[in-house]
């Protein structure tokens, strides 16, 4: 008997392939994983142990600049339906050059002993140091029993903040979070994909978080940590990072406290209309992801006793967020190599893949829709188009073959040939990898007269989801060229409607 | 005219919000079903007409 190098080298790079297209349904599993967790909401959540709870809470305010939006937000506060008696409003003026510092004065005026203006005489640090100038001054004194950190632009629910302390009750928990929904008053489309963004992510995965046990991020705009909390994280925010919130978060956890997302207090927020903005905003996150990663390698996939942020559901939903882009290219180049390797695998796993594809999307989106009817109602065509059309065009071609190849090209009297076919295929193949470039396209064309239609045109056809894969590949790259990493602040209008 | 303060929720009015946001929680399995419905069907159609 003769050993074939050939044959025995053909397959193993066939297996090499078949891996690397493998690596591009991970990501579909673990998300349509975290969906199928929702439901479990319904008995595994925190009410049980929540009740009603009312502490002295003083809410902290970073305010850069903000005298468009800060009075009105402060006025909100004062009205929430919380006890006024055990309720502070510090707001921490980041040496602002407008007229921010008058417009908290007066307030301050208004209601004595209820709002306070901070002033830092150096500004522009970033958010965290802002929010740790107004903490020490919180904590010299032992009024406060929970802080509630927030934004000088977003805009909570009446009764938001009442439904978020409920679950303080419970001494177990150090922080709790509520739903930012996207609330902008002129909508356009990348403001009604980032509300549709916000459902996936929130009232529908950190539901699921809940129910995982593990918390990913306390909301920016909407984190209440309970005093001991705040002591035990040295009362400060962490400010080594871009991810502030996200360590806040897994260090809480990692003391041995719960996070507890509350999907019933919501608060609106004004979300960036621009792509330039949303990519500045969304890079800095991605960043602070890269080194959260990094710096928390120890608890990956190792179990633990105090917390559940190593667990294998935990991790694989977070790498599979963040190494999104590389199982694109990777499930891309295994596609194509078998194409080109004629193997009998290339369609077969091709079908299975968008088969996934297409079965986790419809899931995903049908239950996302109902968990937030209105806002989905309002961005109904930003919803069914959220992969992208062109991918829903790829999904089709993989559920229903003969639709796309046979059908359709006959009503316009065409017949694919053999050639034509595999041409098609290849492109179809291809084509994740390439929507990324779609959607850089769309930001590069955005400042131009023909960015206006041309940009929303090719977020609708490449999807927002290849958006988001553009700028976590851009993330890699200004990591890897170790660029700068400072604070930017995302430029808003105060246009929240309440 | 009620003359509750709605800045001053009683122990009571939490207690029922929280039982009534704790019930809320259970509309989430028949959705679930309503979304793996969307799914049934489609498979059903593909099984159906394009196979």
């Amino acid at each position: 008997m003769t050993f074939d190098w050939g044959i025995f080298g053909y397959n193993t790079l066939v297996v090499v392939l078949l891996l690397l297209v493998a690596t591009g349904a991970v990501p579909v599993l673990a998300g349509a994983f975290s969906f199928i967790a929702i439901p479990f909401h319904a008995f595994k959540n925190h009410y049980r142990k929540a009740a009603p709870y009312l502490p002295r809470v003083a809410i902290v305010v970073p305010a850069w600049n903000e005298a468009a939006v800060i009075g009105r937000t402060i006025d909100r506060l004062i009205s929430l339906e919380y006890p006024p008696e055990n309720l502070r409003v510090f707001v921490v003026d980041d040496a602002s050059t407008d007229n921010t510092p008058d417009v908290v004065l007066a307030k301050a005026a208004l209601y004595p002993g209820q709002v306070f203006h901070l002033r830092r005489d150096k500004g522009g640090e970033g958010k965290a140091h802002t929010l740790n100038y107004g903490i020490r001054v919180i904590l010299q004194d032992d009024w406060m029993e929970a802080l509630l950190i927030m934004d000088a632009d977003v805009v909570y629910l009446p009764e938001a903040l009442r439904k978020m302390t409920r679950h303080l009750a419970d001494p177990k928990v150090g922080a709790v979070s509520a739903y930012i929904r996207e609330g902008s008053a002129d909508k356009n489309y990348l403001t009604r994909y980032i509300g549709i963004e916000y459902i996936l992510s929130q009232p529908a995965g950190r539901r699921a978080q809940n129910v995982l046990g593990a918390q990913a991020c306390l909301a920016g705009g909407a984190q209440l940590h309970t005093r001991e909390n705040l002591l035990a994280l040295g009362g400060q925010i962490d400010t080594s990072s871009l991810a502030e919130d996200t360590i806040t978060t897994f260090e809480t956890q990692i003391r041995g406290r719960e996070v507890v997302f509350e999907p019933l207090a919501i608060v609106h927020a004004e979300e960036p209309g621009l792509i330039a903005a949303l990519w500045k905003q969304r890079l800095r996150w991605a960043r602070g992801n890269i080194s959260v990663t990094a710096k928390y390698r120890k608890i990956w996939f190792r179990r633990s006793k105090v917390h559940n942020l190593g667990s294998w559901s935990f991790g694989i939903v977070w790498f599979s967020l963040w190494l999104l882009p590389v199982a694109m290219i990777t499930s891309s180049i295994g596609l194509l190599g078998l194409l080109l390797l004629h193997s009998q695998f290339a369609l077969a796993v091709f079908r299975a893949l968008w088969i996934i594809a297409a079965v986790s999307f419809t899931f995903t989106l049908a239950l996302a829709a109902q968990l937030d009817r209105k806002l989905s109602a309002n961005a109904w065509r930003e919803l069914l188009t959220f992969p992208g059309i062109i991918s829903m065009i790829v999904m089709l071609t993989a559920f229903f073959p003969k639709l796309t190849e046979v059908d359709i090209p006959a009503l316009f009297g065409w017949h694919l040939t053999s050639a034509g076919l595999f041409e098609l295929t290849i492109a179809i193949y291809i084509w994740i990898p390439f929507s990324m470039v779609g959607a850089w396209l769309a930001r590069a064309v955005e400042p131009t007269w023909i960015g206006k239609f041309l940009s929303p045109l090719l977020i609708y056809l490449v999807g927002y989801g290849s958006l988001l894969c553009a700028i976590t590949f851009d993330s890699y790259i200004k990591e890897l060229r170790h660029a700068d990493s400072k604070w930017d602040k995302t430029e808003k209008t105060g246009r929240v409607v309440g | 005219m009620s003359d509750v303060d709605p800045r001053h929720p009683s122990a009571e009015l939490i207690q029922r919000e929280l039982d009534r946001d704790r019930k809320h929680e259970w509309v989430l399995v028949p959705k679930a079903f309503i979304a793996l419905a969307v799914v049934a069907v489609l498979v059903v159609i593909r099984q159906l007409f394009f196979v």
